[in-house]
């Protein structure tokens, strides 16, 4: 989640994805930088034991909402 | 003493209420903790000689920077006397160092606790415990000062449980996690000058580590023979990469292996040579992803990366056949242990 | 017992806002930087994301980079030669 807050610090947008289940520790981290509302994407989590069909479908699910934020971004 | 204390104070009646409203705002570790005035705070920095706003440490991956005066009223909370502060501090600036990468040991659901190896003279002047119940209950100074890191960790670096501790089981050592090298009776050069330290300098050695696991053998005579019980044990991987570990070899087994005149260098050694794994084996039990191909049965991977990754303590109690070994955390490229110098007086 | 005083133990994060860079009109042509976390299948799914981005709206290219390790942030190499060569970034996943 960080990475995002780190490549936007450098003049880049960004898109942060994280599973589900970090979201809160997403936002912690956030709090921490400094951006408590930072905005960053979750996908169900978890992703390690997934099926290539199974990812497929995670991508499909979550690519408009990365675009949205690449092109809106925190503003938006 | 020349700054102020800065914290917020709030007003309590008396001694119970204290206690509650600690617990109320969070701020403890699931214990009581010790009511932090400003006068137990100001003992804390005067025995150090720090002011209060003097930065101990820089959290870079967190964008905290940790005070003297914090460091000096969780350590109160915890329980420390003022002579404990040096090895607080010194612990302290041990898990900021980038070498041991705060987030990941301290956040990730592995659960990591910070395993505190104390050296030098100021274990037998503190009254460090390093025999008997050597990681159990009953000794203030390991007590205290392994919870006042803890309570660092949650009030000023944020290392909450469900926020930004994300531990899945987690481990009763996070409450705190504190021993001593026997350097009295052990026959090996301590831990803190195979390191880099002056034997005569007292030192901390913090370790992101997993739960001790006992290891038990009552029948060998051999170094090799109590060694090769401990490797058969540990082999198998607490984590997916290969992270530090320690041994802690106590009473029995550390004069068995002694008598065989073997150094710590040995130790390391033959536990290095002694716990790989094949990469099938790994594949099999999903340690390692991917399918098993036919020269996956023969080739092998190491428990660590280097033997010298592997801690050796002496330490625990005379009697009984037991010693230990702890896995760390992840891979000693994400994590490495560090070993600090205390120093009684910052100023 | 007469009443007292107790000191705060905790800290709370300094606000330290962010002026964010405009952000493009849409992706059409531009280079999308996708950062993989080393957690497994992290590397995967950000490809499948990347490959959709260039497939339907528009992404001329995608390059994926590895962190060192999952507990700190993108290192120095990979911020360099992203600021050169992408034009957004894409940063995750697992666990």
């Amino acid at each position: 989640m960080l990475d995002g807050i780190v490549f936007e610090k450098v003049g880049l947008p960004a898109a942060s994805i994280v599973t589900d289940v970090f979201e809160g520790t997403g936002h912690a981290m956030a709090q921490s930088w400094g951006v408590p509302e930072y905005r960053f994407l979750a996908l169900p989590h978890p992703i390690a034991n997934l099926t290539e069909a199974d990812l497929d479908a995670r991508a499909r699910a979550i690519a408009p909402e990365v675009v949205r934020l690449l092109l809106k971004g925190q503003e938006g | 003493m020349t700054t102020q204390i800065t914290s917020q104070r709030y007003a309590v009646e008396d001694f119970h209420e204290a206690i509650e409203l600690c617990y109320q705002r969070g701020w403890t570790d699931g214990l009581p903790v010790v009511p932090p005035t400003e006068p137990a705070v100001r003992a804390m920095l005067d025995a150090v000689g720090l002011e209060p706003a003097a930065q101990v440490a820089f959290i870079t991956n967190r964008q905290v920077a940790i005070s003297a005066e914090k460091v000096a009223i969780n350590a109160v909370m915890a329980g420390c006397r003022p002579e404990h502060m040096p090895v607080v501090l010194a612990a302290v600036e041990g898990i900021s160092d980038p070498r041991w990468g705060y987030h990941g040991p301290a956040t990730s659901t592995a659960g990591a606790g910070v395993l505190m190896i104390v050296n030098g003279p100021i274990g037998r002047r503190l009254d460090f415990n390093c025999g008997d119940n050597l990681f159990g209950p009953g000794w203030r100074s390991n007590a205290t000062v392994g919870r006042a890191v803890r309570l660092v960790m949650r009030n000023v670096i944020g290392t909450i449980p469900g926020r930004l501790d994300r531990g899945t089981v987690g481990h009763p050592g996070k409450y705190t996690y504190v021993i001593a090298e026997n350097e009295a009776e052990s026959p090996w050069t301590p831990l803190h000058a195979e390191r880099g330290c002056r034997p005569e300098d007292s030192a901390v050695t913090v370790m992101a580590a997993l739960g001790p696991h006992q290891v038990y053998n009552q029948l060998s005579g051999t170094a090799e023979g109590v060694l090769g019980t401990m490797c058969d044990a540990m082999r198998y991987p607490g984590m997916a990469g290969q992270p530090n570990y320690c041994v802690v070899l106590a009473g029995e087994h550390m004069r068995t292996i002694a008598a065989d005149g073997w150094s710590k260098s040995d130790i390391r050694k033959y536990i290095f040579e002694h716990t790989t794994n094949t990469i099938a084996h790994l594949k099999r039990t999903a340690r390692l992803p991917g399918a098993i191909r036919p020269e996956d049965e023969t080739a092998t991977r190491p428990l660590v990366l280097t033997p010298d990754d592997i801690l050796v303590v002496a330490a625990g109690g005379r009697a009984g056949s037991f010693s230990c070994y702890i896995p760390g955390w992840a891979s000693r490229t994400s994590s490495q242990a560090v070993t600090t110098v205390i120093k009684e007086r910052r100023a | 017992m007469a009443s007292f005083e107790i000191l705060d133990p905790t800290v709370e994060p300094r606000r330290q806002p962010l002026t964010y860079v405009a952000r493009p009109d849409s992706l059409t042509g531009k280079r999308v930087g996708l950062v993989e976390n080393t957690k497994y299948n992290s590397d995967k799914l950000l490809q499948k994301i990347g490959d959709i981005l260039k497939q339907e709206y528009g992404a001329a290219e995608t390059r994926m980079w590895r962190k060192h390790n999952s507990g700190v942030p993108a290192h120095a190499e990979i911020i360099e030669e992203a600021k050169r060569t992408v034009d957004v970034v894409v940063a995750g996943i697992g666990d």
